[in-house]
Formats: structure tokens, sequence, C-alpha cells
């Protein structure tokens, strides 16, 4: 006898986006299950977070469970090779007192444009954050448009004039999947300034405990909210019977049911790998696998044995620092990904976790993550060939800034694109313009009824957010209402 | 002038296995191309050649017949999937029509499903679709392959059609919807009964297209057998009052239409409801309450065709019509047409504007009358 056990949701990841909504759905009373084949854990290196939903942390009372930042603010260094760092902080007076050594005419114009995309970011966010988009997109048009049609770099070349400034602020442009060439990076750009992290607009914060303290807190609001967890089960297939959700079914061959599956993955991995071609549809299961993405970003964490030291004007330890002091290593570095290479001068970002929260590392060990992008997704002889020449690229882009470093090295761990993709369950297609402003309706809704992407892959740009789960979490409790 | 060195070459147009003697009975030289083959347009007059084939028998090329063969271990589950009804449960010799659906629902071919054996169909449709089939074919391990060009064929409508093949030496008691492979009199051929004219249809190889046109046209003779151009066979097609893929509508491209959802084009029956596997099935039945339009026929006060033209009522745009032609068994213009469900009564009058024309050089409103599909019967062939 094989009775299926029924339940109200399954949730197919035990990332952020699935245990939150798992979590939404559990506490009004729902049965839920929340499958993955490894336990929670959390995105690899993800230390720094900008696009945290204060909605979702308000609603699971996260501060009470004891959610602490380590920083909370953390400002923005655009490293350069003479020593002359630019440290852009939300205290604009101060950064453009910072510019003026730079180019008098960005000193001029900084305070100006960063109120300008700070209001417009925040006039967004009944777009990005509720789902009042089409009233939004009406009236905010014409702002909106050079943010449409130009892409990150042109829109900071008509703003700016420095290029080591431009190049600095480019490199966020980029998370999107976009490159800061491409028409949508600037929107991108502008969603990243609708964000809001402990309660400061458009901050990136770190969390006291580091990535997997988060999860832990998301993993125990769930729990504690009644959903269950299952850890060691794999999902083989989403289960459709009548064009209608049935429930899933295990690597093991056991099969659960349930009405409705939230999936925390890709649209691609969900459609292409989950479900059989007409289920998702054939025409949209065709467009999924061909749309085969070609860039993507890796990490690198590498353990010193002592603090790093960044040589030239004083920054702070806690900020994001960009290394990219030349607009073209973007595109160049693009194109060398679109290629399946790794360019000479890849842009990256890197932080120093331990700087604010020494616990990240054993005694005396300090942590550096780094962020490359873009860099090939599926390079043609694999990743294996290419991590070490990673390493090497980083610790000599570091070796500019931070000429200690290399002899510092205990240890380095690479996370590959895909290992990120699958792990973090972010996009795989690089969200463009329509993606951005859709409805969330759109992002989350596919033809199947029942089925409902959760995760980073819905957010408008691919992030760790939970706002999709909110979302998701919330279109449930309604329809059930009716 | 420079005279064509081999004036009936096939070489020189991309031609059907028949095309020799097309050409041979085409008086006035009239070609057209469709779907990339040469064929006749009339022979000598299209309005006697559909009356034959209403009174008598007529031969009609139909070579142009997009075709694609689906053989592998899961055809019958990849063709269940595209198509709106379940082919897994034909038997080998049997066919079925069908719709194929977009993801939204909207239909992007329509045609026949002919089970040659386990693993083995052949799809016939009069519009190529094959970037899409031989997508969901490669999903489901199935190869596919383009018959169109090894094989001709050729329909025989009209009352005599099964007295000609009786007279030819072929059985003609078939089914309709089902097809039988046959060796006869030397040649391999496959007699089938698709319906699409409500004749039966006779396939052969293309080395043996001459061969079968000749005793075809032989043992038709005592009945008055003619070979029908493209207008007569589109006539034909109009007045059983059936939309037809690429002359009604056209597959959904992006940007360029919007495609058709079934029960617009009067195709809902070729759904089948107990179906529940086939691609867009959930828009479908989504947008089934929404559809406003129904497929309805014109028939106009005159003997002008009025094709793809607004219909008006009151002045206010109502409808427009697909393909329209002149009808000699009615003695008027016919159309097939998308009205609104309002004005899709039989009986309602409606008017449109006809085109300037080299006759009459200006344009002129017609009263137009929609009516109850089909306009007239198809010509069945009479029992023997």
């Amino acid at each position: 006898m094989n009775h299926a056990r029924i339940f109200d949701v399954i949730v197919i990841g035990a990332g952020i986006s699935g245990l939150a909504a798992a979590a939404l759905l559990a506490r009004e009373g729902r049965s839920v299950l929340v499958v993955d084949g490894a336990p929670p854990s959390p995105p690899p290196g993800a230390h720094t977070l900008h696009a945290l939903d204060p909605s979702l942390l308000k609603a699971l009372g996260l501060a009470k469970r004891g959610l602490k930042f380590a920083v909370r603010d953390m400002s923005l260094a655009g490293l350069r090779a003479d020593g002359r760092h630019l440290i852009l902080t939300r205290d604009a007076r101060a950064t453009a007192l910072g510019l003026a050594s730079h180019s008098a005419a960005d000193a001029e114009a900084w305070p100006r444009v960063y109120a300008e995309v700070q209001a417009l970011a925040r006039a967004m966010r009944p777009c990005w954050w509720d789902a009042n988009s089409c009233q939004t997109l009406a009236q905010l048009h014409d702002r909106l448009e050079p943010f449409r049609r130009m892409g990150a770099i042109a829109w900071l070349d008509s703003r700016f004039e420095s290029e080591a400034l431009k190049a600095t602020l480019a490199f966020d442009a980029g998370c999107g999947g976009l490159s800061p060439l491409e028409p949508g990076s600037a929107l991108t750009l502008l969603w990243r300034a609708a964000q809001e992290m402990c309660g400061l607009q458009g901050a990136s914060a770190m969390v006291a405990g580091g990535p997997r303290a988060l999860v832990d807190l998301f993993a125990a609001a769930a729990q504690d909210a009644g959903a269950e967890l299952r850890t060691a089960s794999p999902v083989e297939r989403i289960l459709v019977e009548g064009g209608k959700i049935a429930g899933v079914r295990l690597a093991t061959g056991e099969v659960l049911a349930a009405a409705r599956v939230l999936s925390s993955l890709s649209r691609r991995l969900t459609f292409c790998s989950l479900l059989s071609g007409s289920e998702a549809g054939l025409g949209e299961t065709e467009r999924l696998e061909r749309e085969m993405p070609r860039v993507g970003t890796a990490r690198v964490t590498l353990t010193l044995g002592a603090v790093p030291t960044i040589k030239g004007a004083s920054v702070p330890l806690t900020a994001r620092f960009v290394v990219a002091e030349k607009l073209e290593s973007y595109a160049v570095a693009h194109a060398a990904a679109c290629a399946g290479r790794l360019a000479d001068e890849l842009p990256m970002e890197f932080t120093v976790p331990t700087a604010a929260d020494p616990a990240l590392a054993p005694a005396g060990r300090h942590l550096v993550s780094a962020l490359l992008r873009p860099v090939p997704l599926l390079p043609p002889k694999g990743w294996a060939a290419l991590k070490s020449d990673l390493v090497q690229k980083v610790l000599g882009a570091l070796g500019c800034y931070a000429p200690d470093l290399a002899r510092q090295i205990v240890d380095t761990d690479v996370t590959v694109p895909d290992d990120i993709v699958v792990r973090s369950g972010a996009a795989d297609v690089a969200a463009g313009v329509v993606h951005m402003l859709a409805d969330w309706d759109v992002r989350l809704g596919t033809p199947l009824e029942g089925l409902m992407l959760c995760g980073a892959a819905a957010e408008p740009v691919p992030a760790i957010s939970g706002r999709a789960a909110r979302h998701a979490a919330e279109k449930i409790l309604k329809d059930a209402k009716r | 002038m420079t005279v064509n060195p081999a004036p009936l070459s096939p070489a020189y147009v991309r031609a059907t296995p028949f095309h020799t003697r097309a050409a041979a009975a085409n008086e006035g030289n009239a070609w057209v191309a469709r779907n990339g083959a040469t064929l006749a347009r009339q022979y000598a007059d299209a309005r006697d050649e559909v009356l034959a084939a209403r009174f008598r028998v007529g031969l009609i090329d139909i070579s142009w017949r997009w075709r694609l063969m689906l053989e592998g271990t899961r055809a019958a589950e990849c063709l269940s999937q595209v198509m709106t009804r379940d082919v897994s449960a034909l038997a080998p010799g049997e066919a079925l029509k069908a719709l194929w659906l977009g993801d939204d629902g909207r239909v992007r071919g329509a045609g026949v499903a002919a089970r040659f054996g386990k693993e083995r169909f052949v799809l016939i449709s009069a519009q190529s679709d094959a970037p899409w089939i031989e997508a969901a074919a490669r999903r489901f391990a199935v190869a596919v392959c383009q018959i169109s060009e090894a094989e001709g064929g050729l329909a025989l409508v009209g009352p005599y059609a099964a007295a000609t093949l009786e007279r030819a030496g072929l059985d003609s008691a078939l089914d309709p919807g089902r097809f039988r492979k046959l060796f006869w009199r030397g040649q391999e051929v496959t007699l089938s009964r698709f319906g699409e004219h409500g004749g039966y249809e006779i396939w052969c190889a293309a080395d043996d297209g001459i061969l079968l046109w000749d005793r075809l046209m032989r043992a038709g003779e005592p009945f008055g057998i003619e070979p029908l151009g493209m207008i007569a066979a589109d006539t034909l097609d109009l007045e059983t009052g059936i939309a037809r893929p690429g002359r009604d509508w056209r597959s959904p491209q992006p940007g360029r239409n919007h495609g058709f959802s079934p029960l617009a084009l009067g195709l809902e029956s070729l759904i089948d409801e107990n179906h529940t596997l086939f691609n867009g099935r959930a828009m479908w039945l989504a947008g089934r309450d929404g559809e406003t339009r129904r497929l309805a026929g014109i028939q106009i006060d005159g003997e002008t065709p009025a094709p793809h033209t607004p219909l008006m009522r009151s002045g206010a745009a109502i409808g427009q019509t697909l393909s329209s032609a002149y009808s000699p068994a009615l003695r008027r213009a016919i159309a097939l047409a998308l009205v609104d469900v309002s004005a899709a009564a039989p009986g309602t009058e409606l008017k449109l504007t006809l085109s300037p024309s080299l006759e009459v050089p200006e344009f002129r409103e017609a009263a137009v009358r929609v009516t109850a599909l089909p306009f007239l019967p198809a010509p069945e062939p009479a029992v023997l």
C-alpha cells in the first residue's frame, strides 16, 4: 500500500526564500513541507546583503529571534592603484568632499545625482515592493525612461565625468546578470537604491554570524511555525495531473502529494529539469532551454593569517571594495566571458567580513570574500581548468592594493558559477527590463495551476531577498480565502 | 525571345511528381506556388472544374501538403502531447484529424495524424509548422523526416470517385479516416480517406507520379474526370465551410499575428474534452468563455469574391472575411468570416466594401448575408 502523504504546500529548496515562504504559510495553519537534497545552507560567500525584505523580517520577527547586523551601512570604496581611493558613503557632502580631489564637476554633481536616484528609487517601491506596478509605472514613465533605455555605463557617463567613479559605481549594475553596458543595467542600479537594509535606503549590510546565522534563523522560524523540513530528499520531479499540480516525487521514488508547490529554483531549472516538456508549455520550455546564459559570477574566499592592510588613503575595512578602475574592463571581461574565457582584468568586489565580525573565522584568521563578475558560466573545458587561474587573478588584483596579502594566505576556496546558481537558486538568465518591471504575478506565476516560483529568480533583480517568497505566500493565502 | 531548351523540365520549376501531365493539361499556363510547389491555378476554366468535382469526378494534385514522418518508441506519446486528440488509441491504418495549440491556447496547426505502425506516424497538414513539431519530437527522442518531396498525392473527389477507383483496379471499400498500403499493378501506393475534400487520396512515390495520373485519368474517362486546379480545389474547400490553415489563418508568429483560438475558428470539435495532456490545454480552457468571435459563412450578393475584408453592421466593423471565392453551384460569391458572436446568427444582414477591379474600377458596397455552414456538403463518393 502506498499512501502518499498530503500537504497543503510543498516548498522545493531549503534556502532563505523557501524557508521564508514555509514560515509564512505554516504560521497561518497550512501544512507545509520543505524539501531539499541538503541541509539548509547559506548561499556560498554571501556575506554582504543588500536586498532583504524588511516586511519579511518584521513578519517573521527575526530581530526578536536574534538577527543582528555586524555592519549596518557599508561604504563603497573604489580602489585605485595610486592610493587615492574613492570612498562613497550615505553622507553626500562628505563623499563630495572626497571626490573633489578627483574631479570638481563630480564633487558638485554627486549630492544632486545621489538625491535624484534615491528619490526615484523610493517612488518605485510600490512597483518593486508591493504589487502596484501599473499605476506606478504610468506615473513615473518619463522619469524612468532614461533608466529603461540606457545601460548603466551610458547613464553614469551622462552624470559623472571621472572614469574611476563611473567604473566603481558600474560594478553593482551587473548584479542582475546583465552587463553594465546593456540596457536595463541602469534600472538595476535604481533597483538597488530602492532596497532597504537596517532601515537605511540603498544600504549594504553584513549579518552577525555570517550567512550561516541568517539561514539558521530562517530555518528556526519555519520550524517553529510548524513547517516540516526534510533535508536529505532531493526532488526528482514535480507531478502534474490533468494540468494541475499533484505533488512531487523524490529521488528515492517517494511521492508527496500537494495541491501547491513553490519552487525556489530558477524558472529554467524548474521547467527543464523538474517538469517534462509540454506540462510547462512546449514553446516556453524550448525558449528557456535555448536561452542558456553564458555569463555568471564566481566567488573566491581567502583565509588569511593576518589582517589585510590596504595601502594608500585610509579606508574602513568594513567597506565594500570595488576593484575596477577602467570602464573598458567591463566590456572586455563580458566579451571574454561570453567566449568562455577569463579576462585578464576581472572587475571584482571584495569584503573583509572578519573586520566587523571576528567570530567568522578561527582566532587570528581573517577572511577576504571576493565576488568576480562577469565570468564564463560554462567554459568549454569546464571550471576545473579555470579555478586556479581565477585565484591567481584575484591575488594579482588584490596584490596591487594590499601587497602583503599573498604571503598571508592560509587557504582558498572557490565557488564556481554553477554552484552558486543551483545552490542559491539565483536566476540563471539575465533579467531584462521587461522582467524587472513586470507584475509580481508574472514573475511568480507559471502556466501550471498550483506551481509558483518563490526564489531569487522571481525577484526583479536576482538577489537574496525573500520578497518573492512573501508575495507567493500572500497569494496562496489570499487565493484560499476566496 | 529565347527558347527554353526544355520547356517542361521539372528542373526549371519546383515541380510536383505530376508536373509533366499538369503542364500538358494546363491550357492557359496558369500556375501558382503553394508551400514551395508549383501547381496549376486552373487547367481550363475553374468554374467548370468545380462543377465537374461536384457532379462527376475530379482529380486534384495534393502533393503540396506538408507531411512529416515521426518514428520512435515514444512517437505516440509525443504526438499525444502535441495534438488535441489522443493518437495512442489509433490502430495502424487509422487516422484522426486534430489541432495543435501553442502555449497560449491558440491554434498553431490543424492536420491529420495517421498511424502507419506501432512506432510510426505521419502528420499531414496544409501549412508547415516544422520547428514546433521537431522541437517537440526532440524532447521525446523521436526521429522526424519530411516526406513531402519523396511522395506525390492525388485526391479523387466527386460522386464517381469510388467508381473510378474500381475501374482502375483499386478496392474502394475504405472507411473514412482509414488508409491502406497496396501493391497495385506494379506500383506501391497508399489509398486513404483522410477526408480533406470528402473523397479519396492516393499517395505514391515521386517517380511513379506520371503513371498514377495516367491510370486514374484513363479510369475516370467514362465518368467525365477532370483535373482541378488550385482555384477549384480551394472553392470546394470553402464550400465545405471549414477554416483551412494557410488560407484562412496562419500559425501565430511572435510580433506578427496573435493567432486564433479554436473556438473562433470553429475547430473546437477537433479537441477531445477527455484528453488532458495536450500542450496549451490550460489556456484553451481558460480562454474559452472570453472568445467573442465565431466562424460564419457569408454569401455575397454578386459574383466578386471579397477575401480579408471588414464586415460592417450599421457602420461599425463587426468582423472580417477570411478566404472567399465564387461558387458556381450557388451562383454567387461566398466567404468564410470571423464575426462577433452577436452577428453570427444565420440570416444576419451585413455589408462589406468590394475592392476595385479591372471590370469595375471603383469601391462598391455589397450586401451580404450570414449563412449556416457548410455552404454545400462535400462531394462524397456515391456508395457502390
